[in-house]
């Protein structure tokens, strides 16, 4: 590969997260470590180093200023006012924010995802685990990501937020119109998710006043309970936590998704973990590591600063790119390889570093472990039946089809 | 060993509760807690690589 890599980094296409993109990381950790892509006025980072010093200072990296390549685009390109509309006043979103307010709106969600809370739902789980693989059938050719993958993800946070599942088809529309709009290339784009994400507004307001009447054990229910500069939270800010709870099932069902496409290209891997269930633990954070859900994140400098030797001004930006870090030479040894027993498993960046770490970290995990330990103790094998599809996105990293199937 | 934790600096993630459980666990509100300052050996061992792989680097591991 001697291009030069200003001819290889094509950061916006989505053409270009395949299998090549990693030799081009491989160059900008050498060559570049803060790649300067001039199209976005960004700085790339691929190593993992920068990545978490980036990630664990928030006073000097702002998460307030744009956080995916897409928004940089819009904003270029003077989209953002169309984003407008989806902001309702006053409706802070703690990813968007910075320390200490930031710490504030975390608190307010952090407790309902706690491992103890989260285990309260364990029983649940494991029944939509049964049911969806129940469907699944026997060694017929099913598309794992619309039929496993993308389900799991929406009984899960509707049993959370204490949603009926009768509302869980609309949910899926939803969920999908708040993806569709991080994916759009021009204001014209966004009327139909647009109008898509103003009927889940009123649904959840719907939501609001029911759980007001009648609190229950549910996510809705804790919010309402719950106190922001002593008084409970603004139904914005409830309304923009919970459209996010619902939306993060799209890197969940990346993630459910690849773990699969990781066990079938392996013959062995799933012999191995029912020999040793404890195995699964590492296989979910290599699928982690290898293929993040989330492929990267964007901060903006808020002083002057040098970062891998490179001279960064107040106002740029820079961008977190995950399967980049998460292949670190200097910090994964033989990073290609997929080695569920490596010892720095839980090293990778796929969750991010510091206080904006994925809220949702504990709960994919939880979701991961129970369909995969499910799946393994009803079957011996799962096998590709075809060629898998990917997501077209710049963002969200993973499989739009993968068709398998199963064996006992 | 003298071990503290940064409340404003832990996210829950709950790795030092998976990679030490003799030393860390989750409280209620999701931040770590100390369980058990006294490790030795393994433990302490396992008490250090908490401290390196935290992801907020809210976990300090010292001699008492």
């Amino acid at each position: 590969m001697t291009a030069p890599l200003a001819d290889l980094v094509l950061v916006e296409d989505t053409h270009f997260y395949d299998d090549r993109q990693f030799g081009v990381y491989d160059r900008m950790r050498t060559e570049a470590p803060a790649y300067y892509y001039q199209p976005l006025d960004v700085f790339l980072l691929t190593r993992m180093e920068d990545v978490r010093y980036v990630s664990t200072h928030p006073d000097q990296f702002s998460n307030a200023a744009g956080l995916t390549l897409n928004q940089l685009r819009m904003a270029k390109a003077g989209a953002s006012a169309a984003f407008e509309r989806f902001n309702e006043p006053g409706g802070e979103l703690v990813i968007t924010k910075d320390p200490p307010r930031q710490r504030a709106l975390r608190a307010l969600m952090s407790q309902n995802l706690t491992p103890r809370y989260l285990q309260g739902f364990g029983d649940a789980l494991d029944g939509f685990c049964r049911d969806l693989l129940d469907r699944a059938g026997d060694g017929s050719p099913f598309d794992f990501v619309s039929s496993i993958a993308a389900q799991l993800p929406l009984y899960v946070a509707a049993a959370l937020l204490g949603v009926s599942e009768v509302d869980i088809p609309r949910m899926k529309s939803w969920v999908a119109a708040l993806e569709d709009l991080t994916r759009v290339t021009s204001a014209a784009e966004l009327e139909e998710p647009g109008q898509r994400f103003d009927e889940l507004k009123r649904f959840l307001r719907d939501q609001l006043e029911l759980k007001r009447r009648v609190p229950g054990n549910d996510m809705i229910s804790a919010f309402l309970a719950s106190t922001l500069d002593g008084s409970p939270p603004s139904e914005a800010i409830v309304l923009a936590h919970v459209a996010t709870l619902m939306s993060n099932g799209g890197t969940t069902r990346l993630l459910l998704s690849s773990i699969a496409s990781f066990l079938a290209a392996s013959s062995s891997q799933l012999e191995l973990i029912r020999a040793d269930p404890g195995l699964l633990d590492g296989v979910i954070e290599e699928c982690l590591r290898l293929m993040p859900p989330a492929r990267g994140f964007v901060r903006t400098a808020t002083a002057d600063v040098e970062l891998a030797g490179t001279r960064i001004r107040a106002g740029q930006r820079l961008y977190l790119l995950y399967p980049a870090a998460n292949r670190d030479p200097g910090h994964f040894t033989d990073p290609d390889r997929f080695d569920p027993a490596r010892r720095q498993a839980y090293g990778h960046a796929s969750f991010g570093f510091g206080t904006h770490f994925c809220l949702g970290a504990g709960l994919a995990r939880m979701e991961a472990k129970a369909l995969f330990t499910e799946l393994i103790s009803r079957y011996s094998a799962i096998r590709a039946a075809g060629t898998p599809t990917r997501y077209e996105h710049v963002q969200l990293n993973g499989w739009a089809t993968l068709p398998v199937t199963l064996h006992r | 060993m003298k071990i503290t934790i940064d409340r404003d600096r832990c996210v829950g993630s709950a790795y030092c509760q998976r990679i030490a459980p003799a030393t860390f666990d989750l409280g209620d509100d999701g931040i770590a807690v100390v369980l058990d300052a006294d490790v030795a050996g393994p433990q302490a061992a396992a008490a250090r690589e908490a401290e390196a792989d935290c992801p907020s680097m809210a976990i300090s591991v010292g001699e008492s």
